[in-house]
């Protein structure tokens, strides 16, 4: 007998029954086809300026930086202040290239890198899926554009979201993720505050092996 | 890890003259009890969302042979495979082959105590493969070739001094010539030497916190990120997880999350929740080419069938340890197994047998703390209580334990000796210690003196303070 085989069989001898019938597997099959939220937090059902305020207020809570645009074009300078500010080489890796057209054909201020992030690489410019107000996180996820390792691999993670990619709660992600994306992408991640641990002697200490710093510049809609 | 239960009770002895398992022990309770309590004060939906997640995992469990046949079906279709492994053997074994069929020589690994409950390092290790472990503490214990003392934290009993040794040894072979105790330094060391593996491994090993069946997802939660690297710079990916880790959908494993970070850390939500669906798809810029899922049974189906079908909803949060006065004074080694505290003393027994393993469910004073902080309600002290009845009933008690509780239970059907004994022992350990307040010997008691005072007892028992209570109040009539 397969370990597969012997498994499912065992599970079934201690539940007491046979293979659930296709009568019996139908409510099952339903409410996986349209799956519905449990309990939802009342305090995370938030929208317009209280939703924002919420999650930036957790993002910094989590130890992210966060720091407001009005506009695109605030973008090289905000991102050059940063790199002095921190000391950092005056230079950014942008794996995504619709990111990188968006930095413009202009002159920057710091150097250029299309290309994904390397271990090694100082600071990285990421967009993300989607942010959570719940929990102050963002969300990237794997694909054509985005090598999930350059959200890990850098010291410094600066990641550019705009105001309506913020969902209010877990669950209204998982209706984006849905509506969008149709099924899960290879890896959806969630970021929460710049890698840490207590592991050594109980202390908190950011820059485990993920990013030292977490940076998220937000572009407000008018 | 081997299990080494059989030798609890000479394990507590080592654990109590231990001085620096005390500091960091002490450490332990203070904080991850106040951490939780304030993050559970800050949701008030918190004991609603308990009584939601024990449906969810009833639910699952009673439909378990149809959710993880689904899950398979949605891994498979996300490029993926899934293996199911019987037992702990057969699961090492299986990885084991996954790596020679990919020609893996280096692995790292995220935290996983599944893989510590099937021995997996030793097994892939003798095979000639590079094992690393990249949870920080993990990393810390594989290099002082030590076991977990905790689910979450796995090196939570060391302190910085000892930590710094072994970084002191060991580093150096990297260019790390100074012994430091600055914690900020010590982790760029290990960042430092850490992420030169992460970039050879062939092959990355994570454990799962859920797995969704309705998306054939597996999700991981970590603060240090290590679990990410793992799973997407190699070029093969193996989670491994137990068969009781599904839930139906992304909603349901949500509702779990938000119980789950709490209980562990106080944490409304850890730095890196991930989810990961099969194989690097066409178009994906990185990933794993190859994905497999080995679902490990290792005596949980039976358990579903048993008094113990309640213990499978544990999501491995260890509240249960953090806030157990036995675990707080004995620290998670000595129980000798994967899984310490209350918990493990329900789940060791099963995993490996009660003739090795029936002392553990013994080291509870049934204060029920355990239950109380569960965050799926599993009723930890009455599962305890299930071995203890086991083992009296298989004789595996020693038997000056038998002869005394047999002692003291036909004594105790006899009120008014039971009565009489115990009014003269009171009132004999009350004059013995009256003077100081505490005791400090006594005939036969070595094992509780030896670590802590026995404070004198009252003046009377607690059946004449009642009978004198229920006097009074008789008396004032308004009570």
């Amino acid at each position: 007998m397969s370990d597969r085989l012997q498994i499912l069989t065992n599970i079934r001898r201690s539940l007491g029954r046979d293979a659930l019938a296709p009568a019996q597997q139908q409510p099952l099959e339903a409410a996986l086809a349209a799956p519905q939220p449990n309990l939802i937090p009342a305090q995370t059902r938030l929208n317009g300026a209280a939703l924002l305020e919420r999650f930036v207020t957790k993002a910094e809570a989590a130890l992210a930086s966060v720091q407001r645009l009005g506009n695109l074009d605030e973008l090289p300078a905000a991102i050059e202040a940063y790199l002095r500010q921190h000391q950092l080489p005056a230079a950014l890796t942008v794996p995504e290239s619709g990111l990188a057209a968006l930095l413009g054909p202009q002159p920057l201020p710091f150097a250029l890198l299309q290309r994904p992030a390397r271990s090694g690489d100082a600071a990285c410019l990421t967009g993300c899926f989607a942010a959570m107000a719940e929990t102050g996180s963002v969300v990237l996820r794997s694909g054509a554009e985005l090598p999930i390792g350059s959200g890990y691999l850098p010291d410094s993670h600066l990641v550019l979201l705009r105001s309506e990619q913020i969902v209010d709660c877990y669950e209204s992600l998982w209706r984006k993720v849905r509506a969008e994306l149709g099924t899960m992408p290879r890896s959806l991640n969630w970021i929460t505050g710049p890698s840490r641990s207590a592991d050594i002697g109980m202390s908190m200490q950011m820059g485990a092996h993920g990013p030292i710093r977490l940076h998220l510049l937000l572009l407000e809609s008018p | 890890m081997q299990n080494h239960s059989h030798e609890f009770d000479n394990l507590i002895g080592r654990a109590l003259d231990d001085t620096q398992l005390r500091q960091s022990l002490s450490l332990l309770r203070f904080g991850l009890s106040f951490t939780r309590s304030r993050a559970m004060a800050e949701l008030p939906e918190f004991d609603q969302l308990r009584d939601q997640a024990v449906a969810i995992k009833n639910h699952t469990l009673n439909h378990l042979d149809f959710y993880l046949e689904r899950l398979e079906q949605q891994v498979k279709a996300a490029g993926g495979e899934v293996c199911w492994a019987v037992d702990a053997a057969a699961a090492s074994q299986t990885i084991l082959d996954l790596c020679r069929r990919h020609g893996v020589r280096n692995v790292t690994k995220g935290k996983s105590m599944m893989t510590e409950e099937i021995d997996l390092n030793a097994r892939l290790e003798a095979a000639g493969i590079q094992v690393k472990e990249t949870d920080l503490g993990e990393y810390v214990l594989q290099l002082r070739d030590e076991a977990p003392s905790h689910i979450v934290g796995p090196a939570i009993h060391l302190t910085v001094d000892q930590v710094a040794d072994t970084f002191h040894q060991h580093h150096r072979a990297h260019g790390f010539e100074a012994r430091t105790t600055e914690i900020p330094q010590m982790m760029r060391e290990a960042r430092t030497v850490l992420r030169k593996h992460f970039l050879e491994a062939d092959m990355g090993i994570t454990g799962a916190n859920f797995l969704i069946a309705e998306q054939g997802s597996a999700m991981i939660v970590t603060n240090e990120g290590n679990g990410d690297l793992t799973a997407v710079l190699p070029r093969v990916h193996v989670v491994v997880a137990g068969i009781d880790k599904v839930v139906p959908t992304l909603e349901d494993a949500s509702t779990l999350l938000r119980l789950l970070t709490r209980s562990a850390t106080g944490q409304e939500c850890a730095v890196y929740t991930t989810f990961f669906t099969g194989a690097k798809r066409s178009g994906d810029t990185d990933g794993p080419e190859a994905f497999y899922l080995v679902l490990v049974d290792n005596g949980r189906s039976q358990m579903l069938g048993s008094e113990l079908k309640e213990m499978l909803r544990c999501i491995r949060c260890g509240a249960c340890m953090n806030h157990c006065p036995v675990y707080g004074e004995i620290g998670g080694q000595a129980y000798g197994s994967v899984y310490p505290g209350p918990m493990g003393a329900v789940l060791t027994p099963a995993l490996v047998g009660l003739e090795r393993a029936h002392r553990l469910p013994n080291a509870s004073t049934f204060c029920g703390k355990c239950e109380e902080v569960c965050p799926v309600r599993i009723p930890l002290p009455k599962l305890m209580r299930h071995w203890r009845e086991q083992g009296f009933e298989r004789q595996l008690e020693p038997l000056s334990f038998r002869f005394g509780l047999s002692l003291w239970s036909w004594v105790a059907r006899h009120p008014p000796l039971y009565r009489l004994l115990t009014s003269l022992s009171v009132k004999l350990l009350n004059r013995l210690g009256r003077r100081q307040g505490y005791l400090r010997r006594l005939p036969l008691g070595r094992g509780w003196l030896a670590w802590r005072d026995l404070p004198a007892p009252q003046q009377q028992t607690f059946f004449a303070s009642w009978e004198a209570k229920q006097n009074r109040g008789r008396g004032a009539s308004d009570v």
